[in-house]
């Protein structure tokens, strides 16, 4: 794979943010998190939502609206990778190590509860965005500082809410369970992973595979026009299985020095 | 094996430290002659100068609307940016993509202003040299080059308008197969008297194209031959063209890593803005394949630094000599 260069804090106003290199792939993810409701269907946790946008600098082929699909998808793949929302199961999300634990969001059981977006812009499209988004997007939930809230309840008997701004009462969130996105093409008769935008265009077809620091899949999408045999399948599934934790292990190691 | 992946701080402007250090230059670009959008270029104890490219007078001063190096060349006075398009000049040789096929002619692009033309009275058709084209040859266009091959060709002429004509009337231009195109500012790109060189003793075959597209590919057989003629065999190879040349063989392992070196080699000279001819190309080649240098990290710092060294220092004993 090609070096990753990140850079953390880049933007002064979010709660955390990071951007990556990857060759000349560049992306840039903010992480905003706000006071809101739960959802109607989870009034204990907290909510994620992602967003991706590509930059029409990032390619010709961006321009107008055609980034928006492109945008949709990634961003589905991913929220779906750290929110495996949907039923059953849902909260249990950092122990079977698949997503971040939205639980530890909640403030204040069905009224109140942090509102985590993350926004990614693709800057430069060399080629294996989705990896890229999905390397910054850990950055920037490793990097991420939570103000502490505690709930007072006044001479009313009302709850309020008493947010302490200082700094050094953050919190951060556990990414322990955060999985990586890795993109695994079909070349020929090949399994390449890490394709430039030049090579990308020679690939028939190709797996985002989600998978955690202990080799676990924890979410596939498939792209691509033809379809993929299941030997190939099984080829790709192993690659980004065993690229995973590798990553995973370097990021972390430059996250937490 | 280690680190398949790796991961480290981004450093902005990493590069030019690293030419800077090398060459032991400091703060190159507060030099006088360096101009950016909007500075004014002195022109003091010159009446009567005439403005070039990258010029404007504003003001009753003369003021630089790009950024590049003030010339003075005689009378005249212009700025020459760093990175600039591809002009297209008679007699270069260029590598392109055909972008459309259209009238009587391939539209092919150069990585230019504009997409230059290459007219089909202008390339060789099998059987007999000189012959009218006529509707047929117009409807099978699509036999010779399909939207998206690269082909090499030279530059027939440049018109007035900047419209540039090629043409393929010799056995080493034609259609490209089976290797590796690496884009480079023509800028780096010197015009000389050979641009097809074959490497023999390393079994590969290098096309720098005066617009910046480098082509690597493994040594063919029969293009072999045919650049050994010279390019002089406009009948000598009216056989070869008449019966479909078979497909080459798939390339060695080995011969892909040569040419998967060497354009690792010349991505290093970009990344360096060095000029990018033969000699310079192989010395980056020799200097990774004698140091054991991996493949994939020929465009990691530590190489890079080497390289610029080397460089470095063969400017210093050119200098002195």
């Amino acid at each position: 794979m090609r070096p990753v260069e990140l850079e953390l804090g880049v933007i002064a106003q979010a709660a955390g943010s990071a951007r990556l290199h990857m060759g000349a792939t560049d992306v840039i993810v903010g992480v905003k998190v706000e006071v809101g409701s739960p959802s109607q269907g989870a009034p204990d946790q907290g909510r994620l939502q992602v967003t991706v946008e590509f930059s029409p600098c990032a390619s010709p082929i961006y321009q107008g609206r055609f980034g928006e699909t492109y945008g949709e998808q990634i961003a589905a793949a991913i929220e779906a990778s750290l929110a495996p929302g949907g039923r059953g199961g849902g909260s249990d999300a950092s122990s079977s190590g698949c997503g971040i634990d939205l639980s530890k969001l909640l403030i204040l059981r069905g009224k109140t509860c942090w509102m985590v977006f993350v926004d990614a812009l693709v800057l430069n499209d060399d080629g294996n965005v989705v990896t890229a988004v999905s390397a910054a997007t850990l950055a920037a939930l490793r990097d991420t500082r939570i103000p502490k809230v505690e709930v007072v309840t006044d001479a009313a008997g009302e709850e309020e809410l008493e947010l302490d701004d200082s700094p050094g009462s953050a919190w951060r969130l556990d990414v322990g369970g955060v999985p990586l996105v890795l993109t695994a093409s079909q070349v020929g008769a090949q399994c390449v992973v890490d394709l430039t935008a030049a090579e990308e265009r020679c690939a028939t077809s190709g797996l985002h595979v989600a998978v955690n620091r202990a080799g676990q899949v924890c979410g596939v999408t498939m792209t691509g026009r033809k379809g993929i045999d299941s030997s190939m399948l099984l080829l790709m599934m192993e690659t980004a299985q065993k690229l995973g934790p590798v990553l995973w292990e370097q990021l972390m190691k430059f996250l937490t020095r | 094996m280690d680190a398949a992946v790796r991961v480290r701080a981004h450093q902005p402007g990493a590069d030019i430290a690293l030419i800077e250090r090398a060459l032991n230059v400091q703060d190159a670009p507060n030099s006088e002659q360096f101009v950016c959008v909007g500075d004014e270029i002195p022109t003091e104890g010159e009446e009567g100068f005439l403005r070039g490219h990258g010029t404007q007078v504003v003001d009753g001063k003369l003021v630089a609307t790009v950024c590049g190096l003030v010339q003075r060349v005689n009378k005249l006075i212009y700025v020459k940016t760093l990175n600039s398009r591809y002009n297209a000049e008679q007699g270069d040789v260029v590598v392109g993509r055909v972008a459309d096929v259209a009238g009587k002619a391939w539209r092919v692009d150069l990585k230019s202003r504009q997409e230059a033309k290459l007219l089909l009275s202008a390339v060789h058709l099998p059987g007999g040299i000189q012959r009218r084209r006529n509707a047929e040859d117009e409807l099978n266009m699509r036999a010779f080059f399909r939207e998206g091959e690269l082909i090499s060709a030279e530059v027939q002429s440049v018109h007035g308008d900047g419209s540039v004509a090629l043409h393929t009337r010799s056995a080493k231009y034609g259609k490209l197969v089976c290797g590796q195109l690496v884009e480079v500012p023509p800028n780096l790109i010197k015009r000389q008297k050979q641009h097809f060189h074959t490497i023999e003793a390393l079994g590969v075959e290098l096309i720098i194209g005066c617009n910046g597209l480098v082509w690597v590919a493994p040594l063919r057989p029969d293009r072999a031959a045919a650049s050994a003629d010279g390019g002089a065999g406009a009948g000598a190879d009216g056989d070869a063209d008449g019966a479909e040349p078979p497909p080459p063989p798939p390339p060695s392992r080995v011969q892909l890593e040569v040419v998967c070196r060497l354009s690792n080699a010349i991505r290093v000279l970009t990344r360096l803005y060095m000029h990018v001819y033969p000699a310079a190309v192989l010395a980056v080649y020799e200097a990774a394949a004698d140091n054991g240098v991996a493949l994939r990290d020929m465009l990691e710092p530590e190489f890079l630094e080497a390289v610029a060294a080397q460089e470095a220092q063969r400017r210093g004993s050119a200098m002195q000599e």
